[in-house]
């Protein structure tokens, strides 16, 4: 029996009109990823992946194809992920605990029960003792951290990352890279991870799809057979991550640049 | 703003005692602050003194009153409970269209921003009313609503709307799209996108709005009251024109002063709060 799909994307293409040229981002893309899933895409800039993760959102619609996300067709904003992207949207105006709170504020969730939720959360991604702090007091690495704990408190079953470490230092990229493949082992939530950081997709991921310059089609899908747990920090120094660098390296090579010509 | 709470920066037994610097710095701040109070004091007994001295005597009384009399005609005003009267009618005015001229404003703004087409569409009219002198609007306001406040009510919230409607408009159009997309994958309706994003975020915009549309609110209110009306500062105020009564225009005047001060220091106040919610990254 064939394990239950999460998100199936079939014969999908998007058009953009953009200053009167219209534009193929996406062309003929089809893809299946599992329930409980960690599936990275790679390619050049443009090359249309993070569009194919807002259309999974909901927030962008596709031209033609199909998306089904749990067996329904995706058909407006899909409230049953969660997004995550590079510009951290979280709140300035709010402080860390009541960014946190807000997905159950909106959902009503009683006071009482969404304090306690939001403890846990806090305690989940390392943030005791700045709960009353407001984001422009914290460390890029720390709103990181609150826009990750704003996300999983309503238990999304997938969480869809758009370059989430792009702005980060090696170091702390390292750091929160380990802690989010802490919080999937724990939670095997369905992971979408867009990067262009090769190295970042094979670290994390069960499957790495690598697209085409513009327009982005699926290139190649490989799956990353390096054992769990996996040590982020030392990952790289293995056979097994050479190896599968320098093969899919060698792939994305070719299509680096393409994106950007047009 | 401080950053996140850390330990004390010098331990113990550490060679700067910081405790007597802070005590060191602190005589000076007050004496600085308790001069400039001196020299407001100074300032404003010369002016009352030379005010007594031409009054009456280099000018005749009847062009500029004496301090005296102008403090003898606020003194049976204040004591007749008249001044009161009429500054509660001018404040209830004032109050009253600001908020009115406040929520349409915000309602409008925030709605236009929704409809960029519409927005666009309803520009030129929109500016082409902007561009009326909105005091203009009186004779017609009192026409419609009568002499009484209703007619100042609208003037005034007339006023305050187009100064407030461009800035929560452009607040809420500027809102990242990022914030409301985030906000609707947690599944938030318009109405929760309004009040948790788009006010929030355009509290600033709408806020400097107010700073300017505050003050003309005041002057809508009087100048409303001076062209028709039987209550209100601006009653008092061509009342005692009517009568030659140079003293009792400049307690008027004198009263609409201290109402902008009080104004102005209460905005400052709420500036504080409001500064919070703005981007401070």
């Amino acid at each position: 029996m064939k394990p239950p799909q999460a998100i199936q994307v079939r014969d999908v293409y998007k058009w953009f009109i953009s200053k009167n040229s219209e534009v193929l981002a996406l062309e003929d893309v089809s893809l299946d990823i599992g329930v409980g899933d960690f599936v990275s895409f790679v390619g050049p800039s443009g090359c249309g992946k993070s569009t194919l993760l807002n259309m999974i959102a909901g927030l962008q619609q596709v031209t033609a194809g199909t998306i089904h996300y749990h067996g329904r067709e995706v058909e407006g904003v899909n409230t049953r992920v969660g997004y995550i992207t590079q510009h951290d949207s979280i709140f300035p105006w709010r402080t860390v605990e009541s960014n946190i709170e807000l997905a159950l504020e909106l959902k009503k969730v009683p006071k009482p029960d969404r304090a306690a939720r939001v403890k846990e959360m806090i305690k989940l991604v390392g943030l005791e003792g700045f709960e009353k702090s407001y984001p422009s007091q914290l460390s890029g690495g720390m709103r990181k951290r609150v826009g990750l704990a704003r996300t999983l408190i309503y238990n999304p079953e997938a969480l869809l990352l758009d370059e989430p470490f792009g702005a980060l230092d090696a170091q702390l990229t390292l750091t929160l890279q380990d802690e989010l493949l802490r919080i999937w082992e724990m939670t095997r939530t369905t992971m979408v991870f867009v990067t262009h950081d090769l190295g970042e997709a094979i670290a994390l991921s069960n499957k790495v799809v690598v697209f085409t310059g513009r327009p982005g089609r699926i290139k190649l899908i490989r799956e990353i057979d390096i054992p769990r747990p996996r040590d982020v920090f030392r990952i790289r120094f293995s056979q097994r991550f050479g190896d599968l660098y320098e093969e899919l390296w060698a792939s994305l090579k070719e299509e680096v640049g393409k994106g950007e010509e047009l | 703003m401080t950053g996140p709470t850390s330990p004390p920066l010098v331990k113990t037994g550490a060679a700067i005692d910081l405790e007597a610097l802070r005590r060191a710095s602190l005589p000076s701040f007050y004496e600085r602050h308790l001069k400039i109070q001196l020299y407001r004091l100074i300032l404003v007994l010369c002016l009352l003194s030379a005010w007594q001295l031409v009054s009456g005597r280099l000018i005749p009384a009847n062009w500029i009153a004496s301090p005296e009399m102008v403090a003898r005609t606020a003194w049976g005003w204040i004591s007749s409970g008249i001044l009161f009267f009429h500054l509660r009618v001018t404040f209830l005015e004032m109050i009253a269209g600001a908020l009115i001229g406040t929520s349409l404003a915000i309602a409008t703004g925030f709605s236009l921003s929704l409809s960029p087409l519409l927005a666009e569409a309803l520009m030129p009219y929109i500016s082409a009313f902007y561009g009326i002198p909105r005091i203009a609007l009186a004779p017609l306001f009192v026409i419609w609503f009568g002499i009484g406040i209703t007619s100042k009510i609208a003037l005034v919230a007339v006023v305050v709307f187009f100064l407030v409607f461009f800035n929560a408009f452009v607040g809420a159009r500027n809102v990242d799209r990022i914030y409301l997309d985030t906000m609707r994958l947690m599944g938030a309706s318009q109405w929760d996108l309004f009040r948790k994003v788009t006010l929030p975020h355009s509290a600033g915009w709408i806020f400097v709005g107010l700073r300017f549309a505050l003050p003309r609110a005041l002057i809508a209110a009087v100048v409303g009251e001076i062209i028709s009306s039987n209550r209100g500062l601006g009653y008092l105020l061509e009342q005692s024109g009517g009568m030659f009564d140079v003293a009792g225009i400049f307690v008027a005047v004198g009263v609409l002063a201290l109402v902008g001060v009080l104004m102005n220091m209460g905005l400052n106040r709420l500036e504080e709060i409001t500064n919070r919610y703005r981007f401070l990254d």
